[in-house]
């Protein structure tokens, strides 16, 4: 953390520290927040937040300096080998820089760390390198009838999405070491911003691996107003499709990106996760102090 | 009908797969960050002992199978079934035939305690205890003096099972032997 910090002062960010508690959590249909309520109260609840992203972009909007944190986040999921409930991001704004900046940056924080250069390649190249299709251009039955002949043969058909994340992380995450991933399908966007490149829709979003872990992701951050709107809209809506619970708008989020994000980018980095890479840990348990807690 | 959802699979837990009751050895949870998790789950098929991988969207449910573990006592086999009686006072007794059985066979010895499994209340499994006492019907002659040397020789025990034994064991003794491994661990004091 030390580390971090000093890096971070020597480039010139401002460390800012921001409230884990909000009026409206992550509006992603797949991230479930904790719930706060005070005892016996009858307002409705707050939540406990799965990342700073929204603070950080209303500072972002407001004074247009590049800025970092240090905060705890909540997932209210259960614990996995490189899943806890709670857990340390570091996340990042740099205004006024692109996708290539973006991709420098996590180069760089690698290099400083002692992880050495990482290579850079897209997203469909180490699909096809695995799976020799073109995963933007697959069909949903497509990638369903790949599970199946590669994966396992007892799979029940699911979304096109979710087909993806499985193949990806089944075949692909596991050799990802040192590798920025780039070039994501552009339904897995989150708040990046989505290009057309070669007819395929992708958004500009990457992530660095170690050891086949996804220890960081950056943004090109989406900074329109109306196309963040229709998202944050689009979440709602697919939340009450998979019939999970709807959640308040985070209408100040929304506010802050119609006063006008500066072109940015965005990095959220797991330090537990790197932590546990830089220490050769196998499973986020061993470099945890306290595990009593589980959803 | 019972289920079990996902979040509920953990290494013990009974499922019904195809058909086959399945005992989860493990259940990794794993969340790309991009939409909906999963679960690689492996699985023992208690039917065939093959060991199964399978991948769940999180949030799944499957059909708890009806399975439990029994101590029972072996009683006798009549060349078609094994029979077991329960040790907890009631005396129910349950019939296992020999795919139940399977390699236990060899460690089939009246009075002794086995765990039996039982599937929708029929046999599916008999597990030996993890040692046993066992007497030799037929080896080599023993050599004298030869005790802490090395070096072995088969035997075949009272179950029909052959085990490597030290030279000095003479047919007629009883022996400890572990039916993990399959090996010899010790004499045993005399009946």
């Amino acid at each position: 953390m030390a580390e971090i910090r000093a890096w971070f002062n020597k480039l010139g960010y401002l460390e800012v520290e921001v409230p884990a508690i909000a009026l409206a959590p992550a509006s992603d249909p797949w991230l479930d927040s904790f719930e706060v309520r005070s005892p016996g109260a009858q307002t409705p609840a707050l939540y406990l937040l799965t990342s700073p992203e929204s603070y950080l972009k209303r500072l972002l909007a407001r004074d247009g300096q590049p800025i970092f944190t240090l905060a705890r986040a909540y997932r209210a999921e259960p614990r996995g080998v490189m899943h806890n409930p709670e857990f340390t991001l570091l996340e990042w704004y740099q205004p006024h820089a692109g996708f290539a900046a973006l991709c420098e940056a996590l180069q760089r924080f690698s290099r400083e760390l002692g992880f050495g250069q990482p290579e850079v390649q897209t997203y469909r190249s180490l699909f096809e390198s695995v799976y020799g299709r073109n995963p933007h251009q697959m069909t949903e039955p497509a990638a369903n009838a790949l599970i199946r002949a590669e994966i396992d043969p007892h799979w029940t058909d699911g979304s096109l999405d979710l087909a993806l994340n499985l193949l990806f992380s089944t075949g692909c995450e596991p050799l990802c070491d040192n590798l920025l991933v780039t070039h994501f399908p552009a339904a897995q966007a989150a708040m990046s911003r989505t290009i057309r490149q070669d007819d395929d829709q992708v958004c500009l979003r990457v992530e660095w691996y170690l050891h086949g872990i996804e220890i960081a992701n950056g943004y090109d951050e989406l900074v329109d107003p109306r196309e963040q709107r229709a998202r944050a809209e689009l979440d709602q809506h697919r939340r009450t499709e998979l019939q999970r619970p709807a959640v308040p708008t985070d209408h100040a989020l929304l506010a802050a990106v119609d006063a006008g994000l500066p072109p940015s980018y965005g990095i959220a980095l797991g330090v537990d996760r790197l932590f546990c890479a830089r220490m050769g840990f196998a499973q986020l348990a061993d470099g945890l102090s306290f595990t009593d807690v589980t959803v | 009908m019972a289920t079990y959802s996902t979040n509920e699979f953990k290494s013990g837990v009974k499922v019904l797969l195809d058909g086959d009751p399945c005992s989860i050895i493990d259940n990794e949870f794993v969340k790309p960050g991009k939409g909906q998790a999963f679960n690689r789950v492996r699985l023992k098929n208690l039917k065939t002992g093959r060991v199964w991988e399978r991948t769940f969207k999180s949030g799944d449910t499957v059909e708890a199978a009806d399975v439990i573990d029994l101590d029972m006592e072996y009683l006798y086999g009549d060349g078609e079934f094994y029979h077991f009686m329960m040790t907890d006072g009631s005396f129910e007794q349950h019939a296992a035939d020999p795919s139940a059985v399977g390699e236990t066979v060899k460690w089939l010895k009246e009075q002794e305690s086995y765990i039996v499994t039982l599937f929708n209340g029929t046999p599916l499994a008999v597990s030996p205890p993890n040692h046993i006492e066992l007497e030799v019907i037929e080896t080599d002659p023993g050599v004298k003096g030869d005790t802490a040397q090395g070096g072995s020789k088969p035997a075949k025990l009272s179950t029909g099972a052959m085990v490597n034994v030290p030279l000095f064991i003479e047919e007629g003794e009883m022996l400890r032997v572990d039916t993990r491994s399959g090996e010899y661990v010790s004499r045993a004091s005399r009946k």
